[in-house]
């Protein structure tokens, strides 16, 4: 019951490709010229036949009559169109029995060693040209396989008779009318085979472009690989080409995305925990369940917002800012910001290692900089487990880059965190400790710094040393 | 006997709050920092509910209540975040926690759902007994009788439980605590005891599995 439905659907499928139409336009054009072909065989060519050596008669007629003039005789322009058209021309006088002037033309005729023994005019032909008509008559000689034409018209009192031998091709058209169809059908058989072929050869490299169109649109960024050798590799190169380049994009976006969604998922986290607190010690005051207003834990609440929200537009504008080229000495900086904070690491009991190469000086924003300083220092401060802080800094002998890593002992990090730890509020859950973490945007903001400057930075922990490593 | 909560939270101010305001509702509230310390809480004591914050140093909510699930706890779980995506909240209820409140929230709120968490009033009933949380008064069929600490606290745990089949895992943690290192014996003696005093036929002994009460 299914199969009639199948072949329709089959149907209409192959009705929608380009190889099919090809195919079928181009084998309705074939059929059309061999069935024309055919017909024009059957019925047309005898007649054609028949017409060219009439025709050609007529012709040699009409010169003849051209040439005569005064000075040239009927028989010297009979001469001349016997050379010209390959013809014989005799002339008989008109006016005589049906016997004499039968008997006069075969004495002409052999005269010319024409054995046309079968021609025979008779009086009512000899009567009508003598009257002035032009007559044309077909004969045959026996075992000849070949049939003649005679043109008899009048030329003053003669009767001017042309004659031309006409090949004989009945036979030959029988046969070829014969076996016409089956070698017509033969060769439209074989023909429209190749057609097939060729239009499927046309269509495959589409039916590839076609499938990676479709790949391309569900988010497969796919190559395809044509050595056809013509338009349709030049289009699947620029294809490919532009699947690499939609990919790079959609990676891109979808990185940007993530980041802000993670962004914006971290912010409200960071924001509900003071507003938590804030909300908690209110409802206490007013169910009553504290009673003495305490302004430092209320006022710790809305610091932690305010340094939220700043630390967050600080961000901002560090992605969005101007960034200046100005000689900056890495030395001088680390020198500095170091002393800064020397006091704070004395107060943790770390001792600080630096190895700091003099003279280190790149073009970069000496403020935004120092931020990179600072907030790496700070890091150190703030989660070193204990012992030893090296900061080092020197030029690479291979590269001519400045190189600076900072180190501090750690607790240990997953791989998945040290991935995430330059993303903005990412403080690893085992590491959160209220009392040393801050806003969970250091990171970031180095991370966005070194970016913009167009410094190669990278995060590594192993052995339980954590370290941060910047090229300048 | 009231209520045995644990409240682990790590912002200091509100786990100040909330403390005070179990306390005034009346539970017994042990009040912890970080992740570590509530596991430690739960292997000294049985807690009847415990509220947790997901984000705590050194063992985030989830993993704590993964970790005490396994070894068989039976404890109400209520956890509290500033996490606020569908997907968190999906992902703590499908760790083994009962209840899931975003924070900022009204104190009193965590104090409803608790109430909601934990068997209500201040009595179990069964066909024929009847367990006074507050008095530890118990009656069988009209008559009051006695119990030590261990038989009433199997018995009120059997009826928080009821009809569902209990490990002696579950009995331990439940009653002794995760820490425990009595064994299966005890659990067994235990229960042979409170049969005889509330009778044999209220307890059923599952083969392979552990008890139901019905």
């Amino acid at each position: 019951m299914t199969k009639p439905y199948a072949f329709k659907d089959r149907l209409t499928e192959l009705r929608g490709r380009l190889s099919f139409r090809i195919w079928l336009q181009t084998s309705l054009v074939l059929f059309t010229v061999f069935f024309s072909l055919l017909v024009f065989n059957n019925f047309m060519v005898r007649s054609i036949y028949q017409n060219q050596y009439e025709s050609l008669l007529s012709k040699a007629q009409a010169e003849l009559l051209s040439e005569l003039t005064d000075t040239t005789s009927l028989s010297q322009a009979m001469l001349t169109i016997e050379k010209k058209y390959s013809i014989f021309a005799i002339s008989v006088p008109s006016v005589q029995s049906e016997d004499n002037f039968n008997a006069t033309l075969r004495g002409e005729l052999e005269k010319k060693h024409l054995p046309y023994n079968r021609l025979w005019i008779v009086e009512e032909r000899m009567q009508a040209v003598a009257k002035g008509s032009t007559s044309l008559m077909s004969f045959r000689q026996d075992n000849i396989k070949q049939s003649y034409k005679a043109l008899l018209f009048p030329v003053g009192g003669q009767t001017v008779i042309l004659i031309t031998s006409v090949v004989d091709g009945s036979e030959w058209l029988e046969l070829h009318s014969r076996y016409m169809p089956l070698a017509f059908l033969l060769g439209f058989v074989l023909l429209s085979f190749f057609l097939w072929k060729t239009s499927q050869r046309i269509s495959q490299p589409l039916k590839a472009l076609t499938h990676m169109a479709q790949q391309i649109s569900n988010n497969h960024y796919e190559q395809v690989s044509l050595q056809t050798g013509d338009e349709f590799e030049m289009l699947a190169e620029q294809l490919n080409s532009m699947s690499v380049a939609l990919q790079n994009y959609y990676e891109m976006i979808t990185n940007q995305n993530d980041w802000l969604k993670h962004t914006l998922q971290n912010m409200s986290h960071e924001m509900k925990t003071p507003l938590a607190v804030l909300y908690a010690q209110i409802t206490a005051y007013r169910d009553g369940i504290l009673t003495d207003v305490n302004y430092e834990t209320l006022t710790d609440s809305v610091d932690r917002l305010n340094t939220l929200i700043e630390q967050m537009l600080v961000l901002a504008s560090l992605q969005q800012s101007v960034y200046k080229q100005e000689t900056v000495s890495l030395s001088d900086l680390i020198h500095t910001q170091v002393a800064h904070l020397y006091l704070l690491f004395e107060q943790r009991e770390l001792s600080l290692t630096l190895d700091i190469e003099p003279n280190c000086v790149i073009l970069g924003d000496e403020m935004k900089l120092r931020l990179v300083i600072d907030n790496l220092l700070t890091n150190a401060l703030k989660y070193a487990t204990q012992g030893n802080v090296g900061i080092r800094l020197f030029r690479e002998t291979t590269s001519q880059h400045i190189r600076l890593i900072i180190s501090n002992e750690s607790i240990p990090i997953s791989d998945e965190d040290l991935q995430q730890l330059e993303q903005p509020f990412f403080t690893s859950e085992k590491s959160r400790h209220r009392s040393l973490s801050g806003t969970g945007l250091g990171l970031s903001q180095v991370a966005t710094i070194l970016d913009r400057h167009g410094f190669k930075h990278s995060i590594g922990y192993h052995a339980g040393i954590f370290e941060y490593e910047a090229w300048f | 006997m009231s209520y045995k909560i644990l409240l682990a939270e790590d912002e200091d101010a509100l786990r100040d709050i909330l403390k005070l305001y179990l306390t005034r509702d009346g539970y017994d509230v042990i009040a912890v920092r970080t992740g570590q310390e509530a596991l430690e809480a739960i292997y000294e004591t049985p807690f009847d509910a415990m509220i947790l914050d997901w984000m705590m140093p050194e063992m985030g909510g989830i993993e704590l209540v993964k970790e005490a699930r396994r070894r068989g706890l039976m404890s109400k779980v209520l956890m509290i975040t500033a996490k606020s995506t569908q997907e968190d909240e999906f992902l703590s209820l499908s760790s083994g926690f009962d209840d899931f409140l975003r924070k900022p929230f009204d104190p009193k709120i965590l104090l409803l759902r608790l109430k909601k968490l934990l068997p209500s009033g201040d009595a179990l009933i069964s066909d024929s007994i009847s367990l006074a949380i507050h008095t530890r008064l118990v009656i069988v069929q009209g008559e009051e009788i006695e119990l030590t600490t261990k038989e009433y606290e199997l018995l009120a745990f059997f009826m928080k439980n009821k009809g569902r089949i209990l490990t002696r895992e579950q009995l331990i943690s439940g009653i002794w605590g995760l820490s425990f290192e009595g064994g299966d014996r005890t659990v067994d003696n235990l229960v042979k005891r409170l049969r005889m005093k509330i009778g044999e036929s209220s307890i059923k002994t599952m083969r392979g599995m552990g008890y139901q009460f019905d």
